[in-house]
């Protein structure tokens, strides 16, 4: 939906202001809590333009934890994730998709209860199995445990995109001498880039913040991933505000870089009757 | 000699592998596996260390493996790793937790090495050792008996013209309505006199606890058979509401704002355990210095428990469990309970350890030990093995009597019922 | 007489019907497959063990000891007969309710807001997506610290704008309590909305926009017969998806409120965490688990129907 007019352009960049600033206001605390050192925390009535920002606790996070390695941690087992998910989601969703046998609405629903218990529930059995498995203390039980959580959304959220795009597109191409999975990905990816990207954003965010599963299955400070590191900031007694606030807000970096780079897919109007840029 | 190319990388590999037999020598080595949230904690973390350094040099051939588990979310980890079957070798928890371990089977009864070691622990220990007892066995070792202690802001009260920290609950309850002020004049309160908190959380239950066992010398949230000892909870009840109605107490915190109230000069006093040290160390220099501790204004009644303990799993290999209790051994010995202090800054579990110099050096420490020495373990009579939802239900009722201001009886009688519930 | 051309050479049917069906069918399964095994063999040996666990008195699930005893129902009697529970599950629809209601009118809102073209639109589109990747933890004491009736920026908010006279005590009385917790959920719920839907919107092609302006609709007509109804299968899914997360999701009300004021915040997820890992009393958070699987259940289904002409 376009609205053209300048004043509805002005209007647009009020709202974008406003809208920012009400939604990212609680970040921008963060940010003001990372700043001030930790034993001045409460000052009332609230300091919207504190002037005594030390960036000590940057310092100290950056340059005396792990933090670093925890990044490398979770990059290793976000993309291994990424790489392993989202192809077995497109595939999973374009079944559904296009196919109407009846096997295929009930297994689509089966995807979806594997997401309803809560991990309390599982946590227990699932550590059991891997344990036997050997993989205790392994990446790999991670990064499988991840994939089971962003399949069956990841095949659903693609199977919504697909169902967008006209089937007829792929009958052309196959009348034309296409298989099916040539259609499949020489016709239908390229058009469901924006939804290929939705999905794959989602599945970095997910695992990027997955703290229950990495926990259990990891241990080690020096194989954390980042929210493990960022919870061990709080001690028995002591909690360490600041750190927290700084660690969190240097930990969305690398997964926002990430959506940065992937944001024109997200956008990519489909080449047929293509729309704006 | 000329070596055939193909059997050069066998020979190699070979060479590569008798070497590493040969380094090994006769003797085993054993590596046993320790998680702690203590392995990064300031002064704790130097003194487990040290300890384990110790312990190490001792037992050539074993070594510890000492890591780092975050404390939010240990308990779950280290029942999951129970149940599944891999626990670790030496482990250490904190006593909220103890007793789903004990229940389940999974530690090492210690009696027998306790007896034939004639450890100090049955005799010279903390007073709350009897916490780590389950049907009659014992199955863990106190690290950390607490008594709670006062903390307060000297300065503040050299502003508003008191002396000296209170020594009586009425004492408390003025002290703390004069030091609530509001020093700009615009309106708000910028310093209380104390604070609790007042939202669902265990520290509840702790402030009420410290009134319950000022009422009498064997007062407590109930009686052996489990019935509620209404007096005792009313007069808590009643202590705590007056201050809430006085102003006296900032309302909406919990446990962390509490304790960040205190440190950033905006509450007088608080009841805290010995861990405050580690709070008043990071207090700003300037309200560091008139940070002070004394012992609670509750007639001697000291409300405490144990903070985290040692045990032994039962399903590890035996020769794991007597490396793991060596281990415990070395811990009990006067030398690192001394250090416990002296490193961790903490009071030790075992008694004399000290010095009257060092006390006299740090009075600080010599309030915690004080306090320690006459703690009443905050376990009640009844409901020990509940305790975890005993706890979540004083807590709802003291907020509903103390915060919502509903009626001491309704709110009491619903508190049994839902007790009875509880098996 | 000579056949014609168009006699003798058959048009020749789409590939796909060609094939026989069960070639087709072949390819179906093969294309579910990997799905189907990773999350099967991962997950439904705990979930099996979760069903039958509450049908049992397992305090702590051990899975040498396996199930001692007579299956019975006494979990599922104990838990409809337990006031807490229908506490529970009125807040827990409550919760999940608006929690979803608020995400996706903040992301639909958002999503309309960054299609628009206007310069900055990137950075905005980044900047948007900020709170999804803050770990629920942080998220939760960040906005607990924010609504703290004593220092809390929001009560200060509050009172200089003069929409209150004194500070609200958030945490201490139920309603407020409950706007807290799901001000910090829909904080951190909406980017999933605006992402989702910004994809999908970008698959609904300019002409029909440019014909209907053409046909003198308005902004908000556009928006309810081009927009909407391009986006049910989207929004259909994406509810789903939120609805699922919000049953599950307990690590912001667990920090910022704990489940009180006397439960007046407490989900059943808080309730099913509580009974696994603080009172360990796991076969009874099992059947509670069951209860929020049948509501998920229940709620996928509605979705699904209302959202979609063609879908299953």
């Amino acid at each position: 939906m376009l609205l053209r007019r300048r004043t509805t352009t002005l209007l647009v960049y009020v709202l974008v202001i406003l809208t920012l600033i009400a939604l990212l206001f609680p970040l921008y605390w963060m940010l003001v809590t990372a700043l001030r050192p930790g034993n001045q925390l409460l000052s009332y009535p609230p300091r919207f333009f504190p002037t005594d920002l030390t960036v000590e606790t940057f310092r100290r996070v950056l340059s005396e934890t792990l933090i670093f390695r925890w990044f490398l941690n979770s990059t290793i087992i976000t993309g291994a994730t990424m790489v392993i998910a989202v192809p077995i989601s497109a595939l999973a969703g374009y079944a559904m998709s296009r196919f109407r046998y009846a096997g295929v609405r009930e297994t689509g629903y089966f995807l979806l209860v594997a997401r309803m218990l809560p991990a309390s529930l599982l946590i227990i059995p699932l550590y059991f199995i891997f344990v036997r498995l050997g993989l205790n203390d392994s990446y790999v039980a991670v990064i499988i445990a991840n994939t089971t959580f962003v399949v069956p959304f990841g095949a659903w959220m693609l199977k919504g995109f697909f169902d967008s795009i006209p089937r007829e597109l792929e009958d052309a191409a196959m009348i034309d001498g296409t298989t099916a999975l040539g259609a499949l990905a020489r016709v239908v990816l390229p058009l469901s880039l924006p939804g290929l990207a939705a999905t794959t954003v989602y599945c970095a965010i997910i695992t990027w913040g997955e703290f229950v599963f990495a926990s259990t299955l990891i241990s080690g400070a020096d194989r954390w991933t980042g929210p493990i590191g960022i919870a061990s900031f709080n001690q028995q007694y002591l909690v360490q505000w600041s750190d927290i606030m700084a660690a969190s807000l240097v930990f969305i970096v690398p997964v926002i870089l990430f959506f940065a780079f992937l944001e024109r897919y997200l956008i990519q109007g489909i080449a047929a009757g293509g729309v704006k840029g | 000699m000329r070596i055939s190319r193909t059997i050069r990388p066998v020979l190699l590999a070979l060479a590569i592998a008798l070497a590493a037999l040969g380094g090994q020598g006769t003797a085993q080595s054993i590596t046993l596996d320790m998680p702690s949230w203590q392995a990064t904690e300031p002064g704790t973390s130097d003194w487990w260390k040290a300890l384990i350094a110790d312990f190490e040099a001792r037992n050539p051939g074993v070594a510890i493996e000492f890591t780092h588990e975050p404390f939010s979310g240990y308990n779950q980890k280290m029942v999951t790793r129970f149940a599944g079957g891999n626990p670790p070798d030496i482990f250490h928890m904190p006593a909220a937790n103890f007793m789903v371990y004990a229940q389940e089977g999974w530690l090492a009864p210690l009696d027998e090495r306790l007896a034939a070691a004639d450890a100090p622990v049955l005799t010279e220990w903390s007073p709350v050792q009897p916490t780590c007892s389950y049907e009659g066995q014992t199955l863990c070792v106190v690290i950390l008996g607490y008594g709670y202690v006062l903390g307060w802001n000297q300065a503040a009260f050299e502003e508003a013209g008191l002396s000296g920290p209170p020594t009586t609950s009425e004492e408390l309850i003025e002290m703390a309505q004069a030091l609530t002020v509001d020093k700009d004049g615009d309106g708000t309160i910028d310093q209380y006199g104390f604070v609790f908190p007042t939202v669902t959380h265990a520290g509840v239950e702790t402030t009420a606890g410290s009134f319950i066992f000022e009422y009498g010398a064997d007062a407590h949230w109930v009686d052996a058979e489990g019935n509620l000892q209404r007096d005792a909870i009313k007069y808590a009840w009643t202590q705590m509401r007056r201050m809430i109605d006085d102003g006296s107490v900032p309302l909406g915190l919990d446990n962390n704002g509490k304790r960040q109230f205190f440190i950033e000069g905006r509450a007088a006093m608080m009841l805290e355990g010995p861990w405050i040290q580690g709070f008043i160390n990071s207090a700003a220099p300037e309200i560091q210095a008139g940070l002070q501790v004394a012992q609670t204004p509750f007639g001697g009644a000291v409300y405490g428990g144990a903070s985290n303990v040692l045990a032994v799993p039962a399903d590890i290999a035996s020769e794991r469990q007597e490396l793991a209790w060596e281990f415990i051994q070395l811990f009990t010995t006067s030398e690192w309970q001394a250090a416990y202090a002296t490193i961790a800054g903490q009071p030790p579990a075992r008694k004399g350890v000290l010095d009257a110099a060092f006390l006299a050096a740090n009075p600080n420490m010599e309030q915690f030990v004080q306090a320690a020495a006459v703690a009443r373990d905050y376990l009640p009579p009844a409901y020990v093995t509940e305790y975890t939802r005993f706890r979540d239900l004083a807590v709802e009722a003291t907020l509903s009597a103390v915060v919502q201001d509903q009626d001491y009886d309704r709110v009491l009688d619903q508190l049994q019922a839902e007790l009875r519930r509880l098996r | 007489m000579i056949p014609t051309p168009t006699t003798l050479t058959p048009t020749p049917a789409p590939r796909r019907r060609l094939t026989s069906a069960a070639r087709s069918r072949l390819f179906a399964v093969a294309l579910l497959l990997p799905a189907v095994a990773v999350v099967a063999l991962v997950i439904l040996y705990p979930l099996l063990m979760a069903a039958q666990m509450s049908f049992y008195d397992v305090k702590v699930f051990r899975i040498a000891r396996g199930f001692t005893g007579n299956p019975h129902l006494r979990n599922y009697v104990d838990m409809l007969s337990s006031p807490g529970f229908w506490q529970s599950l009125r807040v827990t629809l409550y919760y999940v309710f608006w929690g979803t209601l608020g995400s996706f009118a903040i992301g639909l809102f958002t999503a309309v807001l960054l299609n628009q073209p206007f310069r900055g639109r990137f950075l905005a589109r980044v900047l948007i997506v900020l709170p999804w990747p803050i770990p629920g933890v942080v998220a939760a004491s960040i906005f607990m610290w924010m609504f703290n009736a004593s220092f809390g920026v929001v009560n200060y908010l509050l009172l200089t704008l003069g929409i209150v006279a004194e500070p609200v005590s958030w945490f201490t009385q139920p309603l407020p309590a409950l706007m807290a917790v799901l001000a910090a959920t829909i904080w951190k719920g909406y980017p999933f909305f605006t992402i989702t839907l910004l994809a999908g919107m970008q698959s609904i092609p300019g002409e029909l926009y440019e014909a209907a302006r053409v046909d003198g609709a308005s902004a908000s007509q556009q928006f309810r017969f081009i927009t909407i109804p391009a986006l049910r299968n989207v929004i259909g899914i994406s509810l789903v998806i939120s609805t699922l997360w919000l049953f599950r999701f307990f690590e912001v009300i667990y920090i910022m409120t704990g489940g009180g004021p006397s439960g007046a915040t407490e989900t059943l997820s808080i309730q099913i965490y509580r009974e696994a890992f603080q009172y360990f009393e796991m076969s009874y958070a099992a059947a509670i688990g069951m209860v929020t699987l049948l509501l998920s259940v229940i709620a996928t289904y509605l979705y699904l129907r209302a959202t979609s002409r063609s879908f299953y």
